[in-house]
């Protein structure tokens, strides 16, 4: 009962100390709200939002049928191939049967131009990227190779750069995956020695089978980069109240450590040792506060939020629970090994002020994960906060407990990891 | 009866001698003094005696139980009292109490009891429900032994309870001791405001560079500084050389000069005020005060070490 008597103590003291009540609660209510309102136009895409669109421009390389493959087909079957490429026009299935359809054209404009004009645009900042369509693309296509775009960006922004990446990708992607098959076909017709020409050669209606193939698989092309299929998008108030949250309860492990070193340079914890007080009870008190004063923090930014900002946290309620009651025992297990590591007031301070943002920063809540350089993507899995917002961003998307399940036992694992390391090498007394 | 038995106690920080083969004993009953300057070892030998520092060797036995191989038992007689105040500022005095009370195990009825109790004795129960934080330093003072006398023990130990407060409050603090020991608490004090252990203590030990040097009780002690008094001078700017022409004297033992007081340890104090006095004044020193006074714990130090306690 002793470890329960420390914690309600600590809250005690944390709820009467007004400058850590703004910094926990205040704050990152505030700075979600700032941040979502501030920044809602890159985030979300709703209708009637004005959003700023990815501009591209497009150049087509000269079509026509490579020379290569003129030598392999007979000189009498040239005419049958030159209208069957004719028929695959790369230009009008990118512009008619992708760039123009509504869900694309809220996120992208166009122009096209030819290579002299679209390199001006692009060196002038007026698109932010030019699309080569390739003039292989029709050899490539019947030929069953993989089809891809070139492309020259001059951006930084990192947000369009991933919509760019993202939407090209699964344009490519759905015209290549289906005809790389034919390649394997052909290899064995080869081998038997028998048809080649007509299986190569029978290109009647290709045109159309790909616009088919754009039309069959425009889900799966239109968003596959950042929302995966049948995901919800995340605006910015979401995104920001999970990345404040998950920000400001490292505050409380700061708190946390804060408050056992004080009370090691004060001698209380002395007291708390000569009363017959064992290491546990007092580690499990003092980590019971912490995990307490986080889960104070996140169910605020989450009530707050839906009910506030009409943030949605998704679907499943028990993941949620879940998620948000991991992330916080991993706090509390991070602050008692940091207590272990940290030998002064000084440290904690220097915690709380260095280490806590670089977290912060790595983990994304700062700048969205998915704009960040690919290192640091990597990275921000390694962080509490990061790995934490990975999970919420991901029930917000739609998903349920066994989309996070990996998060939710990474978070209790190293919670328990730390609490047991901390706890071991924690000194009560110097 | 012995109630603390202080056996060969060494306690070593990295090679650094903060207790060195210290022996004595403190009686059941009896207000216990050590005193000695800062750095003496005064804190570590006591925070070996409540369990908080282990021994490089030799041992700390109470009522019979080592801190070594029965420390739960030891810390179930004693109370301590660290020079820090180490309480929560933003609860109240009560909640302090109240906290503390728990660790030690108190609840309900007789922790609500205790708490008034400890609160009359430190005279602190109209202030209960504040907060610490709005207390003088004198009262935080009053509310930290309070802490310290939760568990009921018989044994408490003090570490310089009385730094930096106001009078008032350190009498009623000593007052609260002498109430507390003549109602059978064993009471060990450590300080080195020489008048404190003066007043309250029946017997001292002296303490410097971690070695006893004195124990006794203070009439003994006095005995150690022979027929020799302290005159006290208050001279700013003294010079040096002005400082070894009193040493020249023949009466004088010792000459101390620090924070523009002059100590000095001399036979027959009276008749050597005058040469003081001329001496001081062929170097140009301005004299505001000068007391004689009978030898005191001041001047056993003194003799002892050739230094004053305030170093």
């Amino acid at each position: 009962m002793s470890f329960l008597y420390i914690a309600l103590k600590d809250l005690k003291v944390i709820l009467r100390d007004r400058k850590a009540l703004l910094l926990l609660v205040a704050m990152p209510v505030l700075l979600t709200t700032i941040l979502g309102f501030s920044l809602r136009g890159v985030f979300h895409r709703g209708p009637g939002e004005g959003i700023k669109k990815v501009r591209i421009a497009v150049v087509e390389d000269q079509p026509g049928v490579p020379a290569a493959l003129e030598k392999l087909v007979p000189a009498g079957e040239l005419a049958r191939l030159k209208t069957a490429a004719g028929e695959l026009d790369m230009k009008k299935l990118f512009i008619d049967n992708f760039l123009e359809t509504a869900e694309i054209r809220k996120l992208m404009e166009y122009q096209v131009l030819d290579g002299d004009a679209a390199r001006t645009a692009l060196a002038d900042k007026q698109v932010d990227a030019v699309v080569y369509l390739p003039n292989s693309f029709a050899v490539d296509y019947i030929m069953g190779k993989r089809i891809s775009l070139r492309v020259v960006s001059n951006t930084g922004d990192e947000i369009k750069k991933s919509i760019l990446k993202g939407l090209l990708q699964g344009f490519t992607d759905t015209l290549s995956i289906p005809r790389i098959g034919i390649s394997v076909v052909m290899e064995e017709r080869v081998y038997e020695g028998v048809g080649l020409l007509d299986f190569l050669l029978d290109f009647r209606g290709l045109g159309e089978k790909a616009e088919k193939l754009l039309e069959g698989n425009r889900g799966a092309v239109d968003f596959r980069h950042f929302t995966e299929q049948g995901r919800q998008e995340v605006s910015a108030f979401q995104y920001y109240a999970a990345a404040m949250g998950v920000m400001f309860i490292l505050f409380a492990a700061g708190y946390g450590v804060k408050s056992i070193l004080e009370e090691k340079e004060e001698r209380a914890m002395a007291r708390l040792v000569l009363a017959g007080r064992r290491k546990w009870e007092i580690v499990a008190g003092k980590a019971l506060a912490v995990f307490a004063v986080s889960l104070g923090q996140m169910t605020v930014m989450i009530v707050f939020s839906a009910f506030a900002l009409g943030v949605y946290w998704g679907r499943d309620l028990v993941a949620l629970a879940l998620l948000t009651i991991t992330a916080v025992f991993a706090v509390a297990g991070l602050s008692m090994l940091m207590a272990a590591v940290i030998k002064n007031h000084r440290g904690a301070e220097l915690f709380q002020m260095v280490a806590v943002q670089f977290m912060a920063l790595l983990g994304g809540s700062f700048m969205p994960i998915y704009a960040m350089p690919e290192l640091l993507q990597s990275a921000s899995a390694f962080t509490i906060n990061g790995l934490a917002l990975r999970g919420y961003l991901r029930l917000m998307e739609g998903a349920g407990f066994s989309e996070v399940y990996l998060n939710v036992l990474i978070l209790a694992g190293f919670g328990l990891a730390a609490l047991a390391a901390g706890g071991a090498a924690l000194r009560l007394e110097e | 009866m012995e109630l603390v038995e202080f056996k060969n106690l060494k306690k070593y920080f990295n090679g650094v001698k903060a207790v060195d083969d210290v022996t004595f004993t403190v009686r059941a009953g009896e207000i216990f003094g050590l005193l000695g300057p800062n750095g003496a070892g005064k804190s570590t030998a006591i925070s070996v005696l409540s369990t908080l520092l282990r021994p490089t060797a030799g041992d700390v036995v109470v009522k019979g139980k080592s801190v070594l191989s029965e420390p739960a038992a030891v810390k179930r007689i004693i109370g301590l009292v660290p020079q820090d105040i180490a309480l929560y500022p933003t609860l109240s005095a009560r909640e302090n109490l109240a906290f503390f009370g728990r660790m030690y195990g108190l609840g309900g009825r007789e922790l609500a009891e205790r708490i008034e109790e400890v609160l009359d004795i430190v005279g602190l129960a109209g202030r209960a429900g504040d907060r610490v934080e709005t207390f003088s330093g004198g009262m935080k003072r009053r509310i930290n032994i309070g802490v310290g006398l939760m568990n009921r023990p018989e044994l408490l130990i003090l570490d310089e309870p009385t730094v930096g407060i106001d009078p008032q409050s350190r009498n009623h603090i000593l007052e609260s001791l002498q109430r507390l020991n003549r109602e059978g608490m064993t009471v060990l004090y450590t300080s080195h405001y020489m008048e404190e252990v003066e007043f309250l203590c029946h017997r001292v030990g002296i303490m410097d560079r971690g070695r006893l040097i004195a124990l006794g009780s203070q009439e003994e002690l006095r005995k150690l500084a022979g027929e020799n008094e302290t005159v006290e001078v208050e001279a700013p700017g003294t010079s040096v050389e002005a400082v070894r022409s009193i040493e020249e004297i023949p009466a004088v033992s010792h000459v101390v000069y620090e924070e523009e007081k002059i100590t000095i340890l001399a036979s027959n104090a009276a008749g050597v005020l005058n040469e003081i006095i001329a001496r001081l004044s062929r170097h140009n020193c301005r004299v505001r005060s000068l007391h004689v006074r009978e030898p005191n714990l001041e001047a056993v130090f003194l003799q002892l070490t050739g230094k004053a306690l305030r170093d």
